[in-house]
Formats: structure tokens, sequence, C-alpha cells
């Protein structure tokens, strides 16, 4: 963990060069686009939406990094703007739609049924149907603890939660899941 | 039960999606393309702010039914006028019909009594008079 911060100084400091800005942040992209793209698809499941929103977190990321202080890690920074952009999204959604708050997890539901690019068995595809039945927040604490196996202390940095608060709401979750699980 | 306290094992773990060939490798220029041309719109992107798309559904919906409100509303209009009123209408030169209209909307209007065409009307007593003509014998020739 030591190697990957000082990984990220260097990164930062390639960057903050004029000279070499484009090249430092393109060096960022292709470290953390595909850790960042997989925490944005769990969110919103459709590759789709994903594609967009990575992006946009990158760009938002370009825009912001000058004034990035380093006061948290570039990747828990970097986290902190795709799930911000992934829940403002799904926000949206329900409010484009004018359709209750349930409804777009029962649509990302229906999508998995659907989509040729999840390729998970039966279990699989339960499981993440299970996940999608979680409150908001502890489906994201979920995926980052069970899938991303990120640390507690870097997940409140990432949300802002602490980390007493973070292990009740893992707790919470993998609760509901086996119940999830017991009932079907 | 055991499937439940088991399901959070590590094959589950293991990533359940997929992104289409090559996506991580064209990701990156997507990115650069994106931050060198800010103002690029992507074609398929929902150009007006949802809240004037909606705007516009509702005006447009509104004007339909008001549209048709209209549409209807006009053929009550005269679909309900008496006779009278209708022959009115003929008399001044609102309503344009030859003859022979003029005749089957007599004819088929027709009770014997022949009152409900005005005689005060100037314009057809002084036709009948010009033409040497009452409208006794004009019911008399089409009956």
């Amino acid at each position: 963990m030591a190697d990957e911060k000082n990984n990220d100084k260097e990164l930062l400091k390639i960057f903050h060069n004029p000279d070499s800005k484009n090249y430092g942040f393109s060096l960022i992209v292709n470290k953390y686009k595909q850790r960042i793209y997989w925490h944005i698809r769990r969110l919103v499941i459709t590759h789709e939406d994903s594609d967009d929103l990575v992006q946009n977190t990158f760009i938002k990321a370009w825009k912001s990094l000058d004034n990035f202080r380093e006061e948290s890690q570039l990747y828990t920074w970097l986290y902190r703007i795709a799930t911000n952009e992934a829940l403002t999204f799904l926000n949206k959604k329900r409010k484009r739609f004018f359709i209750p708050i349930n409804d777009v997890e029962k649509e990302l539901t229906n999508h998995i049924e659907t989509d040729s690019l999840f390729t998970g068995d039966e279990i699989q595809k339960k499981l993440q149907k299970a996940i999608l039945t979680l409150p908001e927040k502890q489906r994201i604490v979920f995926n980052m603890k069970y899938f991303e196996e990120m640390k507690y202390e870097d997940m409140e940095e990432v949300l802002g939660t602490s980390v007493g608060a973070l292990k009740a709401s893992y707790h919470h979750a993998v609760k509901k899941i086996e119940k999830y699980f017991e009932n079907i | 039960m055991s499937m439940a306290k088991n399901i959070l094992n590590e094959e589950n773990k293991k990533n359940s999606f997929e992104v289409p060939v090559e996506y991580f490798d064209d990701l990156s220029l997507k990115i650069q393309n994106r931050i060198q041309n800010p103002n690029q719109v992507k074609a398929n992107k929902f150009v007006f702010k949802p809240i004037l798309a909606y705007s516009l559904g509702v005006v447009l919906i509104l004007v339909m039914i008001f549209g048709l409100y209209k549409f209807s509303n006009s053929d009550k209009s005269i679909i309900n006028l008496n006779n009278n009123e209708i022959s009115e209408l003929i008399l001044n030169g609102d309503i344009e019909l030859d003859d022979d209209q003029i005749t089957d909307f007599y004819l088929a209007n027709q009770t014997g009594d022949i009152s409900y065409i005005s005689t005060n009307q100037d314009g057809i007593y002084e036709y009948l008079n010009d033409e040497d003509l009452d409208e006794q014998s004009i019911y008399n020739e089409y009956n």
C-alpha cells in the first residue's frame, strides 16, 4: 500500500509538471480506469451507463486535479467522484421517469436477466438481484467490501462515514442477503 | 440454510459482468478525446433538459385536446342550428348552396307549413315578386 501511495505521488508529480500534464493524466487513467469502471458498473449495472459515467468521472478528475491537495489518497478521491457520479445518475433516472425509488432497482434487476454482458451463473445472478434489494448506501458498502475488498479506512475516505458505521452497514447487508437466499 | 450462509464465499466474488472486446484499450482514448473536445455533444444524448422536454410534451397534448374540442364543437354548432337559422344563413349568403341543394333542403324539411322561411325577408320577398312566383307554387311544383 505504501508503494501504491508513493507511485501515486509520482504520477501526481508528472501531472503537475506543465510539460507532462497530459502524459501524467493518461498514466492515472490507465492505472485506475478498470477499478473505477467496475465500481460504477456494480452500482448502475448496465455497460452503456457505466461507460458514460467512467468517462465523466475522469473528466471531472482532470478539471479538479490541479486543486487536489493530497490530503486523501488519489484512488479514494477518484472513487469518491465515481460514487457521486453513479448516485447522481441513479437519482436523475428516478426523477426522469417519475417512478418510485424501488422501480429503478427493479429495472436494473430485469436488465441483469437480459444482459448479454452478464456472464455469471444462476447463483451469481441471484446474488446480484439480492444486492439490488439493499438500500443504496448498504449496497455501495457491500460492493466495496465484498467484491473490491477495500479496507474500511479507505471506504471512510470515500464515503465520509465512520468505520464503525461502515462495519454495521456491511453486517446488515450480509444478513439481508443471507435472508434473501433463505427465502428463495 | 447452509446455502444462505455459504453464499458469500470466494467463488461468488468473481466478476459476473463483462465488457465489449477491447473496451478498456479504447477507454483512455475516449476520455482523452472528450477532454480535448469538451463541447462535443454525444449524438445519442438527450439534447433537451428533461423538464423542457416534458413541458413541450404537455403543451403539445393540450394543443391537440383544444384542437379536437374546437373541431367537435364546430360540428355541433351547425348541427344544433334550427331551420330558421339555417335559412337565414342561406339567404345572407353565409352558406353557398346551389338551387338543387336549396330545393333538397326545402323538401326535406317541408311539413306543409312553410312558415319557417321568414317571408318578411326583403331579399326573398322581392325575388318572388320579380319572378312572379309565390311560395305555394314552388311547393306544388316539387310535390
